[in-house]
């Protein structure tokens, strides 16, 4: 679970450490006798980057990575544009507030040295060494100009903050609340892994006084300043080039003075580069087990958790899966288990509870009543229990299909995207299993832009879909739990009903009645760690018994390093844990060239 | 004579209407809007349904929402002044889009074509003198099987062995990201590398295929009067096989190969995604899965296009090079 305390005091400790032991480790590793050891050793100075041609210990050499975002000369760095940001290319410009690191189920701070939560009232402090390329301090000015430019554009953050304004110094902003916020929630937006410290004051300042439209059609591809351990220095049709940036705070971490992201458009090309040794790192890519196979020693897989994997969505104003039992039903008879081990051996588990709570953190949060919730059999077809409640619901098996009091079939279009070829397998399993006990289902493959029109229109009765919304937000349960009832991503498309359901009591007497979307938005305003807790067993207890989403299995995401060429961090390294490694440990000082 | 000239251009102009008619109607025919990805993406990072709408409403590119007819007489009036508008998806003029990539694949289907022509007629005329020696069988056995084979499967396997196994040649990318994009000596080598296994890969089935064709013609001419009476007459067998049979066995094929150079354009969408070779065929890919109406158009015309110049030059030419035409005696050039 994520660090509950307000005060980062440990956590910058640890930064301190982590900074201190990067810096003398890859200099180590290196062979980097003459580096100057104190280089960001305490923190509270960081590096000056005035070693300037490049730093001792620095390596003329490449660290090759990827991109598949599109064709670099058709990008741009530009966060807040609508179209064509390069995330991957701009994670290495920019620096981010903070960073939740999966292994240890903290946050790191990166760009901040503290953040501080007080009632409605968030203190953010930039660290004193944080400079913009040119060598300008990153300043309040530069913050507050992107928070506003956010509140036009609407970003979620706004969705709790008021007003921003600067604190005591140029290095301090503050963020005035609506109400009261759970301090997590407020983390884990500042700590999403595409918010950048990114609005160089000299080039967004003039969209403070424009259109929202103004900025989110601006391409930012010439005069490109950042703040993150890589500077831009070109980009052609074929990739970026970035150059080592030796005013970042941290700059003394990072032994090589070039990253180049090649463009590389489909998954093939991103596992035959890491194959032939073309690609030195890739953030993330799912490689099938027969490919991982092959990979020659030098290529190392870090996995780490998604929160996030396949699962099945139901038309909630459908007749028939609008009905709980029917749902039930499904839930019973899918096998989990085979489903998981069909489509990714290596990287997919059932989800042991269905509800929306990611599989790794279910029992921390449910805990002695993880096992009261329905488990819907993980790894079993359990078609008495489906036959069961399919018949209370009022339909009849007539010649191996289920069919309503009309006579029409219980099944319809499976929704799926094409070309996720895992997902493929996995909706090629459910719908065998589902057809097998005697639904009537059909395949439908839609490319992508139609899956989610599909969806989005509610023009649909059932499909496969993801049933967390990812990333580390989801290792908090207000998110997840809430989204599977609102499912932004689909606008709501899957009509579930807002206000209050009634379920079978959590003891096993009776039944509660709760309004689920009420209760889990009521942990957002709550800073009462037991409450927070009590309410989100009551909703997810809910989704377990009523089956918003359906969940199925999670996987973990497959991050590529290799060590031929690269000192990298060891395998029980917790930095290997914030997401992507290729992007955080260069500056960590745990990927670094060898000499 | 002008009056063949006059309906040969006149076919052209409507030709290219046609086409870029037709390909405004297909593209519209398309399941999904053109902001449907866009629309979903930008509701999975996040931002609000509201948000989205006033955003998508931000893009002022194309007005999707407008009557069909008026979409089509914006276009088509557009499309006369060599505006092929702005793409929805990476927001840049369609006509820069394929600026840039178009040179890519001019290169590559060139290049190919003409390889497969110089190899397929060179090789053929062999198996044609030689007809039914070893050399003959073994070269039509091995075209059979190349001609077989499509090129996409040559493509995989020669990317497999010369690019990840062997390490010869580059994986992708039409040059290094590591040479200065100006014309030098550096930039041709890296241009040329990255280009040698699209264009081997496109060029070896096909050769097959125009190497029993030009066997096929050779052997025919071989069999005219007109070759008898020269050998009668004691002409050298050098003179024979350029001046009689090699001219009159090429003529059928220069057509082809015009026509050719059209059609393989349209390849080229397989070959570049294998290649991540980013010229016309990659682009077009990439507007197919973001919906993009004016990028799609853009490079579905410029392909047809291609094609339809391509007659229309060999029209124009062939009767330069076979009299029959200009003498009337045919219409047809192909």
């Amino acid at each position: 679970m994520s660090d509950p305390t307000d005060n980062y005091s440990d956590m910058i400790s640890r930064r301190h450490f982590v900074t201190l032991t990067g810096a003398s480790g890859a200099a180590a590793l290196a062979g980097c006798t003459d580096s100057s050891g104190g280089g960001g050793g305490d923190g509270s100075d960081g590096s000056d980057g005035s070693d300037g041609n490049g730093g001792s210990g620095v390596v003329d050499t490449t660290l090759v990575g990827a991109t598949n975002n599109g064709v670099p000369t058709n990008m741009h760095v530009n966060p807040m544009a609508t179209q064509n940001y390069d995330w991957i290319a701009g994670n290495h410009l920019f620096e981010r507030f903070a960073a939740y690191n999966f292994t240890t189920q903290e946050f790191e701070l990166a760009g901040l040295s503290d953040w501080s939560f007080d009632g409605t009232t968030v203190t953010l402090t930039l660290r004193d060494d944080l400079t913009w390329d040119t060598g300008d301090d990153v300043t309040a000015g530069d913050v507050i100009t992107q928070f506003k430019l956010m509140q036009k554009t609407g970003a979620t953050l706004w969705d709790y903050v008021e007003s921003v304004e600067q604190g005591d110094d140029d290095k301090t902003v503050v963020l005035n609340l609506s109400d009261p916020t759970n301090p997590q929630i407020i983390k884990h937006t500042l700590a999403n892994g595409d918010l950048r410290i990114h609005a160089y004051q000299p080039v967004y300042e003039k969209f403070l006084d424009q259109e929202a439209s103004a900025v989110q059609q601006f391409k930012w591809e010439e005069d490109i300043h950042g703040n993150g351990p890589f500077t831009f220095e070109s980009k052609s049709d074929q990739g970026w080039t970035l150059r080592r940036n030796e005013n970042f705070h941290a700059a003394d971490n990072v032994n090589f003075n070039t990253y180049e992201l090649l463009t590389r458009t489909d998954n093939t090309a991103l596992q035959q580069g890491l194959l032939g040794g073309e690609l030195d790192v890739v953030s993330s890519l799912f490689t099938p087990p027969t490919i991982v196979a092959n990979f020659p020693d030098r290529v190392e897989e870090v996995q780490l958790p998604a929160k996030w994997g396949y699962g099945a969505v139901f038309n909630h104003d459908d007749e028939d899966f609008g009905k709980r039992k029917v749902r039930q039903a499904i839930a019973h008879v899918i096998n989990r288990q085979q489903v998981a081990d069909n489509s990714g051996p290596r990287t997919k588990t059932p989800a042991p509870k269905v509800t929306g709570i990611p599989p790794e953190d279910q029992e921390t949060w449910l805990g002695d009543d993880f096992d009261s919730f329905e488990g819907y059999g993980p790894n079993a077809s359990n078609t008495e229990k489906a036959a069961s409640l399919l018949r209370e619901a009022g339909y009849t098996k007539s010649d191996g299909t289920w069919q309503d009091g009309d006579g029409n079939a219980l099944g319809g279009s499976y929704i799926t995207p094409a070309g996720w070829t895992d997902w493929t397998t996995a909706t090629n399993t459910v719908v065998d299993q589902l057809n097998s006990f005697g639904f009537e289902f059909e395949i439908n493959s839609l490319p992508q832009g139609d899956y989610f029109g599909a969806y989005i229109e509610s023009n649909f009765t059932m499909g496969a879909f993801y049933w967390l919304p990812g990333g580390a937000r989801s290792s908090f349960p207000y998110f997840p739990l809430r989204w599977q009832m609102k499912i932004p991503d689909i606008d709501g498309g899957h009509n579930f009903a807002e206000g209050e359901h009634t379920v079978p009591a959590m003891d096993g007497s009776g039944e509660m009645t709760l309004d689920p979307l009420e209760e889990i938005t009521s942990v957002a305003t709550s800073q009462d760690e037991a409450a927070v807790e009590e309410t989100v067993k009551r909703v997810a207890w809910h989704h377990n018994q009523n089956i918003p989403v359906l969940s199925l299995v999670a996987k973990v995401d497959q991050s590529w390093l290799t060590d031929a060429e690269w000192n990298v961090a060891g395998e029980d390294d917790p930095a290997r844990g914030v997401k992507w490694p290729s992007h955080w440990l260069p500056k960590q000082g745990k990927l670094g060239a060898k000499q | 004579m002008v009056n063949y000239y006059v309906r040969r251009t006149a076919r052209v102009f409507v030709t290219v209407f046609l086409v870029a008619s037709l390909t405004f109607g297909l593209v519209r025919l398309l399941p999904g809007g053109p902001f449907t990805l866009l629309r979903a993406q930008l509701l999975r990072q996040g931002v609000p349904a509201d948000e989205v709408d006033a955003r998508i409403a931000n893009l002022q590119n194309i007005r999707p929402d407008e009557p069909l007819w008026q979409q089509y007489i914006d276009y088509m009036l557009a499309l006369f002044q060599g505006n092929l508008g702005e793409s929805i998806s990476l927001g840049e003029p369609v006509v820069a889009v394929i600026a840039k990539a178009a040179p890519w694949t001019v290169f590559v289907v060139l290049v190919s074509t003409i390889l497969v022509f110089v190899i397929g007629i060179f090789i053929g005329s062999l198996q044609a003198y030689w007809e039914g020696s070893r050399f003959d069988q073994l070269v039509t056995g091995v075209s059979i099987s190349l001609m077989s084979l499509p090129f996409y499967v040559v493509a995989v396997i020669a990317l497999y062995i010369f690019a990840y196994q062997l390490g010869w040649l580059p994986t992708a990318g039409t040059v290094s990201n590591s040479v200065e994009r100006s014309l030098g000596v550096p930039f041709l080598v890296s241009a040329l590398k990255h280009s040698i296994l699209p264009i081997v890969s496109y060029t070896l089935g096909a050769a097959g295929g125009q190497a029993l064709a030009m066997r096929g013609n050779s052997i025919q001419v071989l069999g005219n009067d007109y070759v008898q009476v020269a050998r009668l007459r004691g002409l050298s067998d050098r003179r024979i096989a350029t001046r009689y049979v090699a001219r009159n066995a090429i003529l059928p094929m220069y057509t082809g190969f015009l026509l050719l150079l059209g059609f393989r354009l349209g390849g080229t969408v397989i070959l570049e995604q294998i290649f991540s070779y980013t010229g016309l065929g990659y682009y077009m890919i990439t507007a197919l899965n973001a919906n993009d109406y004016p990028l799609m158009m853009g490079t579905f015309l410029v392909i047809t296009v291609a094609l339809v110049v391509g007659v229309f030059i060999a029209d124009l030419t062939y009767s330069r090079i076979d009299p029959r035409i200009s003498a009337g005696e045919s219409d047809e050039a192909y």
